[in-house]
């Protein structure tokens, strides 16, 4: 063998790079394992924006809400009641048109600017009335025009354009911020009122919370928090294995353990088709009908989803008021199915037009093998299926109106989440004709939406639930598939209950250590 | 020399100039960012009044206009999805994709150029079929696959690596390594197919007749010769690193002017797009530029010709 | 030259094998090199496969049962078709891996073809006339090497559909540079030999010099980096699926199961490691195959067909 110099540079080159490596690695094994409180939190996809009033997003509240920044009422997860937060009580007007909120004292910003009505006037005219595009003020929370007065220091009166049985939940969706926050523009900097500020924001690795010492409430355990993003549901487990995270939410099915360092939580999210009621062949409901029945849900969430989604018929979770209870929707019936697309057929309907079955490959961790199923199921049943996975961008463009003209009749996989409780915030959008995101065209639902949006109460889930029925049993535009549940992973010494609300709102608060 | 050098920056400014065109029509056909920036139920208003402010609701040529007067005072407009300059998003992903692919390529030629000799030298004897076989089959592992497989492996079970990030110096070895699959194969292969050409030729045949020291040989007189087509392969591999780093960043969150694309791309970032892709095709001319000027140095014909005009 | 074994007529001799049989020789150099062999046949039986058999068994490849759902592998008792395993939707693994196999050959194949003829054809031309013409082609070659292949790939597949023949253009127009720029550095050193010279004062014009003299003397390094590039390809097209903007079901390809197996890298490694393993052993062959035939077309390197005479250990 030639011992040319060559040769043994590399071998040296080699050595000298493994040896640093391996030290590296050992050094930075423990180094990486950081000091007691502090927490590493590792999120699929980084916040978009760090606006207070863009926490409609998941991906930004979870980091936001509750840990930097608060609103006047919240959800509490256990009851899903509307409770105090910064508001200490309020009370309505007879016709629920005004509401007045009796303020927390001694509340102060991370700015040092103090918390009073002025200042929450100012947070809820921003979200509401500005024109910087600002998620959290837009019709679907709030459909009617919001009148804002400050009374005194500690009292706000807000009133509504029209009566709103449910005003103090919608605003559990106002984050406020300190008034120094531009009015023209959106900020990097969000100034709130939790226990913990923003620190450093490296674009595309980190966020780091630093504790707030002012604030009015309990501090949490944590006296740091860093979040960091990897997309990989895999890489997300394998982080809390090696000791490189404590939390890591979502993660997928498969990389779930039995024991109880792997949790489930709810967030009332509904996995459904939407069919489109305007194009052959979905225009006759006893098409849209066929799809209900063609579909295994049973097979489909038993082998697919394990512990992530049980059979569902409705689209809305049961915590919410527009559930219809001890409902049965249409179970597997494929035979049934193929009956009804038969006496389409008869009646000429193009039942074997080519149906594109829409999908994007991030719905929810597993997505793509559950839509590739339901593509079998639907074309054991007849359909004539062509499966599309978009990015998010062009299924957004199919999503929502204006619909494209010349899109090919396509069913369109959705997984929406609904935790307020309230019907109004699904139905209005999914199932009545003037809905963004709506492909119905029913009259009757249309009239008892709108009359159950002036109601509250009783009145107002029993109207909600007629029109589930009608939904249901009528018009079969929509097909639910299954009530989805995330999954989440904890190291150990990490104790965290997760509830209905982890998905939208982390709260660094109710995560303590054991060990 | 300078007039090769002076030449060459005219030429590349044009096809600099070709890519941003490019790249600015495409991008544009990806489809419009308004959805992806605005609440589901924005309404139109609220969707013309995003295009105004971002300067898209003006026709294409006009918006392609304003972009080129920009872009020659480098200004690529701000991002929609990063909130700060384009340009300076496109800048700060750079310098990590840049010291990856160095170090990938240098470890990836050093091991091509030891292997590839070796192949070369003992040709279809023992150490050339292992080596080759070996080297062929590392450059054929997906390469997901393998930064996966790695994760689970090096740092979930044995705890020597961490799984991701770049913070650390333990925290490159798997994306290197992952970097590293394509070229390494690629290369030994060149090098040992370029180095057979060589170490064939009349007068290498002949001086090892006559008794020269066949490593001095090797080193000398083949390699020079052989380095033509491992230059332009490395060049390519190097302008590659790009894409290359594209998975890496995925898998282990390392930030890299690739990842930036990738994001800009499914954010319908156009800016960040245009900018990045910018300051890839400077990169990319760069390298051209220094592999041209290795093909002179190495082969003084291509020196003479290339002044020919035809 | 061969020289005889009394090496005194060795000048003389005129060479026998090489130029009275050139294609019967490869073949019989072929015959008796396993490692040709091998490769040819793996390439070759892939090919039949691909060819002959994916109209027979379409429909039971993509037949989903949940219940057979990943499914290990060496069971009999499932038939044939399981006794790779099945997937993560019950899919047969054998019988998907050979329906990936049309796929991904196709792919493969139609993109190093096209790219390859491209940039042999323009870096030839590119790398002989030099000048201005050279300048163009290669400003041309740039901007198509700094394009993204990710936004390419993006804006073909989505204004177009992902079909395979868009999948083929993406991959084919981001590898010509490659083959362009090996081709014009070959063609550059060529055009100063002598023999180029002679052509030309016997008469012959640039295309004749070009396709007669420099292609025959490129081809092999082209052929060589193009072997090379079906791995490049079949992994390039895995990436795209990994990234979610590959092709879509019901086409496989060999990259798309891996991607697809992802999640199951520890609970079932059959998912991704039989299109794995194909990937790597189409690969090898090529780039196997690639190797030999070059040595074998090219007489400096014909010693090693020479079987040497075995050594007689000589006794004392």
């Amino acid at each position: 063998m030639i011992r040319s110099r060559r040769t043994r540079w590399v071998g040296s080159a080699l050595a000298v790079v493994g040896v640093t490596a391996l030290v590296a690695g050992c050094s930075a094994n423990e180094t990486s394992a950081a000091p007691d409180r502090d927490l590493t939190i590792v999120l699929a996809s980084e916040p978009v924006s760090l606006d207070p009033c863009d926490t409609q997003d998941a991906a930004n509240a979870q980091v936001l809400r509750a840990n930097v920044l608060e609103s006047l009422t919240r959800i509490d997860a256990e009851t899903g009641e509307v409770v105090p937060l910064l508001a200490e009580s309020w009370e309505s007007s007879d016709d629920n048109r005004t509401w007045t909120f009796d303020l927390k004292e001694g509340v102060e910003f991370h700015d040092g600017e103090p918390f009073d009505a002025a200042a929450a006037a100012a947070s809820i005219d921003r979200v509401l009335n500005t024109d910087i595009g600002c998620g959290n003020g837009t019709t679907d929370q709030f459909p009617y025009e919001v009148s804002i007065e400050v009374v005194d220091e500690q009292t706000l009166q807000l009133t509504s354009a029209e009566p709103d049985g449910i005003f103090p939940l919608r605003m559990t969706y106002i984050d406020l911020a300190s008034p120094a926050t531009p009015t023209d523009a959106k900020t990097e900097d969000p100034i709130g009122t939790g226990p913990f500020t923003v620190g450093e924001v490296v674009q595309g690795q980190s966020i780091t919370l630093e504790p707030f010492d002012a604030y009015w409430g309990e501090q949490p355990e944590a006296t740091g928090v860093t979040y960091v993003y990897r997309t990989e549901p895999t890489v997300r487990a394998s982080m809390i294995a090696t000791g490189e995270a404590d939390l890591a939410v979502p993660i997928a099915a498969a990389d779930a353990t039995d024991d109880d360092r792997t949790r489930e939580y709810s967030d009332n999210r509904v996995f459904f088709l939407r069919t489109q009621t305007n194009k052959p062949p979905f225009n006759d409901p006893r098409v849209r009908e066929a799809v209900h029945y063609a579909i295994d849900r049973e097979t489909i969430t038993g082998a697919l989803m394990e512990r992530s989604g049980l059979p569902y018929d409705q689209i809305v979770a049961p915590t919410v008021n527009g559930y219809i209870d001890d409902f049965e929707g249409p179970s597997f019936d494929p035979d049934r199915a193929a009956q009804l697309l038969a006496e389409a057929a008869a009646d000429g309907v193009a039942v074997d037009t080519t149906v594109e079955l829409v999908t994007r490959p991030d719905l929810f961790p597993g997505s793509d093998e559950v839509m590739q199923s339901i593509a079998q199921n639907l074309q054991d049943a007849g359909f004539s299926i062509q499966f599309r996975s978009l990015d998010t961008d062009a299924w957004l463009q199919l999503l929502r109106k204006p619909f494209p003209a010349e899109q090919v009749p396509n069913i369109l996989a959705i997984s929406h989440d609904n935790i307020s409780g309230d019907a109004s915030f699904t139905y209005p959008k999914y199932v009545a004709s003037s809905g963004t995101n709506s492909t119905l065209e029913n009259a009757d639902i249309d009239a008892l939406i709108a009359e159950a949006e002036t109601k509250s109460g009783d009145e107002r889930a029993a109207l909600f639930q007629q029109a589930s029925r009608l939904l249901y049993e009528e018009d079969f535009a929509i097909v639910p598939v299954a009530l989805q549940t995330k999954l989440l992973k904890l190291a150990p010494g990490i104790e965290y209950e997760p509830n209905g609300l982890t998905g939208v709102e982390l709260r660094i608060g109710d995560i303590s250590f054991t060990g | 020399m300078w007039t090769f050098l002076r030449r060459r920056l005219v030429t590349s400014a044009v096809s600099l100039v070709g890519v941003i065109v490019v790249v600015f029509f495409l991008a544009r056909l990806t489809g419009s960012p308004a959805s992806l920036y605005l609440p589901e139920s924005a309404t139109q208003e609220q969707i013309d009044e995003f295009n105004r402010i971002n300067g898209l609701d003006q026709p294409l040529l006009v918006q392609f206009w304003d972009f080129l007067v920009g872009a020659v005072r480098l200004d690529f407009g701000a991002s929609i999805w990063q909130r700060r300059p384009a340009l300076e998003a496109a800048l700060d992903a750079l310098p990590p994709t840049l010291a990856l692919a160095g170090i990938a390529l240098a470890l990836s030629l050093i091991i091509a150029l030891a292997l590839g000799a070796i192949a070369a030298v003992y040709r279809f004897r023992l150490p050339d079929r292992v080596i080759t076989v070996v080297t062929l089959t590392i450059s054929s592992i997906p390469d997901f696959w393998f930064a996966l497989v790695g994760i689970l492996i090096f740092a979930v079970q044995m705890g020597l690596v961490p799984t991701s990030g770049y913070a650390t110096p333990a925290a490159w070895i798997l994306p290197t390594a992952t970097v590293m699959l394509a070229p390494v194969g690629v290369l030994t292969q060149v090098v040992r197919g370029s180095m057979i050409d060589a170490l064939g030729a009349g007068y290498v045949q002949n001086a090892r007749a006559r008794g020269f020291d066949k490593t001095r040989l090797v080193l000398r007189h083949a390699m020079r010769n052989a380095s033509l087509p491992i230059v332009s392969v490395a060049g390519d591999r190097a302008a590659g690193m790009v894409n290359g780093s594209i998975i890496v960043g995925s898998v282990f969150a390392f930030p890299g002017i690739g990842v930036l694309i990738m994001g800009a791309v499914l954010n319908r970032d156009f800016a960040v797009i245009q900018a990045s892709v910018f300051v890839v095709g400077v990169g990319v001319i760069l390298v051209n530029i220094v592999v041209d000027a290795l093909y002179a140095v190495i082969d003084p014909r291509v020196r003479v010709s290339a002044g020919k005009a035809k | 030259m061969a020289i005889d074994s009394t090496g005194a007529r060795a000048v003389l001799l005129p060479e026998p094998t090489r130029r009275r049989t050139g294609a019967a020789l490869t073949f019989a150099r072929f015959r008796r090199s396993p490692g040709a062999l091998l490769s040819v046949g793996w390439l070759a039986l892939l090919t039949l496969v691909a060819i002959i058999v994916p109209p027979f068994i379409e429909t039971e490849a993509n037949r989903q049962d949940l219940g057979l759902r990943l499914l290990p592998p060496f069971q009999p008792e499932h038939g044939l078709a399981y006794i790779l395993g099945a997937d993560s939707l019950g899919r047969p693994e054998l019988l998907q891996l050979i329906m990936g196999t049309r796929t991904s050959l196709l792919v493969a194949v139609l993109s190093v073809a096209i790219a390859a003829c491209i940039g042999f054809g323009i870096g030839l031309v590119s790398g002989y006339f030099g000048g201005w013409v050279d300048e163009v082609l290669m400003r041309i070659a740039d901007v198509m090497h700094t394009i993204p292949s990710l936004l390419l790939a993006l804006a073909v597949l989505y204004v177009l559909e992902p079909s395979i023949f868009n999948l083929v253009i993406v991959l084919a127009i981001t590898r010509i540079p490659v083959y362009l720029r090996t081709a014009r550095a070959q063609a550059l050193e060529l055009r100063e030999r002598v023999f180029v010279e002679s052509s030309r004062s016997i008469g012959a014009g640039d295309w004749r010099i070009i396709t007669t003299d420099l292609a025959p003397m490129v081809l092999p390094t082209i052929r060589t980096v193009a072997m090379l590039e079906v791995a490049s390809i079949l992994l390039a097209a895995a990436g795209l699926s990994f990234l979610g903007i590959g092709l879509q079901r019901p086409d496989v390809d060999w990259g798309m199961m891996v991607a697809d197996g992802r999640a199951y890298l520890t609970s079932a490694w059959w998912v991704t490691v039989w299109p794995g393993l194909i990937i790597v052993l189409t690969a090898l062959a090529a780039n196997l195959f690639s190797n030999w035939l070059r040595a074998a077309e090219d007489p400096a390197q014909s010693a090693q067909f020479i079987r040497p005479p075995r050594r007689r250990k000589v006794r004392a």
